[in-house]
């Protein structure tokens, strides 16, 4: 465990200075429990008071979880943008799958990536320029960056165990990355996406 | 080879298609074939044999947020997009569109080789491609009095099925409706004597809507002067018209039962089973009572025209309000002050009711309703296979043995425990795709299921009866928590294995897999 902590910190210093040194001096607040999986990989509860909990990935095979989740992705987009990191079993199932595409991920809860970085060897992911973190960011920041992204192809999916713990602040995400990949579809497949049109207004009539 | 149908919405409009469905696979029997529905309709398919893949889409929510929530246009937007994308990927040879305009687009936006039933395209807008869909447009628009023809037969033309003397319509009712059902009615419910008949009250549109208190004197007919007991049904809608028969039949009430806003598509289809027979106008729970096998008195008026949408079938009644402007095009601007309703009146339908209750007891059907428009027909089959309507006052136009009411008997049901997989299964599959609420919503589906499955899947075994007990204590309280993770691992290493073991057992063959660690 503080294996994979010290290697995802150093790979993280490389390309995200300034998020590395907010997670080298974050103390953690205790509310994950952690425990093994039938798969070798661990899991965690996050505990919510009152005797209510919930578990961020599979209590027995995380890895076939992430399989499935990536498997529901169908074909790759050049560019995926992905909210809840979990403890990136699922990111790095995503990245191993679909290594040609660029993945924009998105977490509000530091704690959750902190304690990522300890559980899992995330290198793969983190060292990799096509991968872009947007950890603990405010929502006009993600914004910004959201609207900046030009690929060919684009689409958004969730991690329901992460974003389901915070779910005004994904909302907010949601609602942003659905307006860029609109603004996205119609600069780049204006035929098509003038046909998508038209159906909806038959839809509405 | 891939077909598509598309039709997502008015559930007897879907079931007016499940015998082209038919067609469709005995004419091209190693094809697959998918149809596009309303996610509400999706369980007027679920067991249907000639139904490969039912792609549901949230038609009815996409409408309403289009044009009451404008915020959502980019979800939406994107949603269909996908859908789309994922549709021209299945690359089908044939798409046989019954959505209008919508559907042509659609079908256009797909790129299949073969459009029947109404195509798209920029350049030229909306067109037909097939001759059949041509030919139904323009004698719908241009003399709709003409068409002879119930559009079950249209719908087979168009996709070119055979005609044959088993065209029917096709709905199975599930062993847990049908359970259900006899739970709400009460055990021997008229079911051997069949004294019960359904009412159904509303109707999609008002202008095809009779008027309420007509309806609550046939009922107080049925109940007081001819002994029936009397199942009303009908939408949430029509709840204040149910309870308002309910309190004036309050010495009546144990032959009275109101499920109107109770029911399901299912428990509707098993208690329109359990009738014997169902008066109703145009409407949807028409066609079902016939895709069940349940005789139908329909109340036509209006823009309701029999020929086109007479209940499917051999020996259902259809009283028509035959007026010279009838078919109406725009009942908004009737300059009859809607005559054509006014003149089914509640003693000509009770007069009707009673010719077609002797019709079906095998006695002579006397007719005579006393009104020049309100007319009396009977459904049978033509020499060409195809639905006729025969007038009630000229039995000599009867065929040789009178039309014998039908009962469709050939039910298929999905085995219990395989539709406990294939339910689990789509509960991981919204959970995984971040939809939450249908994921929840399914999971209650699905462990209701399993509460009716339950004594045939663990059948007695005491370490399975175990097991279950400690699913029930993981799932239980995941739900409060809204804990995703846990019901996801309940159902994949918890239920299903119960399901396999159980299958396994059935088989006679070994179970090697054990309870997971993890489940202890």
């Amino acid at each position: 465990m503080r294996d994979d902590f010290h290697k995802n910190l150093h790979t993280l210093r490389e390309r995200y200075p300034v998020l590395a040194h907010r997670f080298a001096d974050l103390a953690p607040k205790f509310t994950w429990e952690i425990y093994p999986t039938s798969d070798g990989l661990r899991t965690a509860k996050k505990i919510l008071g009152e005797g209510q909990f919930r578990y961020i990935h599979s209590r027995v095979s995380p890895k076939k979880e992430a399989e499935k989740w990536t498997g529901l992705l169908g074909s790759a987009a050049e560019t995926v943008v992905v909210s809840g990191f979990g403890l990136g079993y699922h990111l790095l199932g995503l990245h191993g799958s679909y290594p040609r595409s660029s993945l924009v991920i998105i977490e509000v809860d530091l704690e959750l990536f902190q304690l990522a970085l300890k559980l899992a060897n995330l290198t793969p992911i983190l060292r990799d320029p096509k991968v872009h973190l947007l950890i603990g960011e405010d929502i006009p920041v993600i914004e910004e960056f959201l609207k900046s992204l030009s690929p060919t192809s684009i689409t958004y999916r969730e991690f329901l165990p992460s974003t389901d713990l915070h779910p005004e602040y994904y909302r907010s995400v949601r609602k942003i990355a659905e307006n860029c990949i609109l603004r996205h579809r119609l600069r780049k497949d204006r035929e098509f996406s003038r046909g998508i049109m038209r159906l909806l207004d038959e839809t509405k009539a | 080879m891939n077909i598509l149908i598309i039709r997502t919405h008015r559930f007897g409009d879907i079931l007016q298609l499940t015998p082209m469905l038919r067609g469709l696979r005995e004419r091209y029997p190693e094809s697959k074939i998918s149809f596009l529905v309303g996610r509400d309709f999706v369980q007027l398919l679920e067991g249907n044999p000639d139904v490969n893949e039912i792609i549901p889409i949230s038609e009815k929510e996409y409408r309403y947020w289009l044009r009451n929530s404008p915020e959502k246009y980019p979800r939406i937007f994107n949603e269909i997009y996908d859908l789309v994308c994922e549709l021209k990927r299945k690359d089908f040879e044939i798409v046989v569109n019954r959505q209008y305009e919508w559907g042509a687009i659609l079908a256009h936006l797909i790129g299949a080789e073969t459009i029947l039933g109404g195509s798209y395209s920029p350049e030229r807008g909306f067109y037909f491609e097939d001759r059949t869909s041509r030919d139904l447009f323009d004698l719908i628009r241009n003399n709709r009095r003409a068409n002879r023809r119930n559009l079950v037969d249209w719908a087979c033309s168009i996709a070119g099925a055979a005609c044959h003397e088993h065209r029917q319509m096709f709905f199975p009712t599930s062993r847990r409706a049908r359970e259900q059902v006899k739970a709400f009615l009460g055990s021997g419910a008229g079911q051997e004597e069949k004294s019960l008949v359904a009412v159904q009250m509303g109707a999609g549109k008002s202008f095809r809507q009779w008027e309420s208190e007509n309806f609550a004197e046939i009922v107080y007919w049925l109940v007081r002067e001819k002994g029936k007991k009397v199942v009303l049904i009908g939408s949430e809608k029509e709840k204040y018209l149910a309870e308002s028969i309910e309190r004036s039949l309050v010495h009546e009430t144990s032959r009275l039962i109101n499920l109107v806003g109770k029911t399901s598509l299912q428990t509707l289809g098993a208690v329109l089973e359990e009738c014997e027979y169902l008066i109703t106008g145009d409407t949807g729970p028409m066609h079902l009572a016939a895709a069940v096998g349940t005789s139908v008195m329909a109340l036509f008026f209006g823009t309701a025209y029999p020929w086109e949408t007479a209940p499917y079938g051999v020996g259902h009644f259809i009283l028509y309000s035959d007026l010279p402007c009838s078919p109406c095009f725009d009942p908004g601007e009737c300059k009859e002050g809607h005559r054509c309703k006014k003149e089914i009146k509640p003693r000509v339908v009770m007069k009707a009711i009673e010719a077609a209750e002797a019709f079906w007891g095998d006695e002579v059907l006397d007719w005579e309703s006393g009104s020049h428009s309100a007319k009396l027909f009977v459904t049978a089959q033509g020499e060409q296979g195809e639905q006729v309507l025969l007038s009630a006052r000229d039995e000599t136009h009867f065929p040789s043995g009178k039309p014998q009411r039908r009962r469709y008997g050939n039910r298929t049901e999905l085995p219990q425990r395989e539709s406990l997989l294939i339910k689990g299964e789509q509960v991981i599959q919204a959970f995984l795709r971040g939809e939450a609420d249908r994921g929840f919503s399914s999971f209650a589906d699905y462990f209701d299921a399993w509460l009716v499955s339950k004594e045939t899947v663990i059948n007695g075994d005491l370490e399975m009866q175990r097991a279950f007990s400690h699913l029930l204590g993981e799932c239980l309280p995941a739900m409060e928590n809204r804990d995703v993770v846990t019901l996801i691992d309940t159902i994949e290493y918890g239920f299903k294995p119960l399901i396999e073991r159980s299958l396994f057992q059935n088989h006679d063959l070994e179970m090697g897999r054990s309870y997971p660690e993890g489940f202890s």
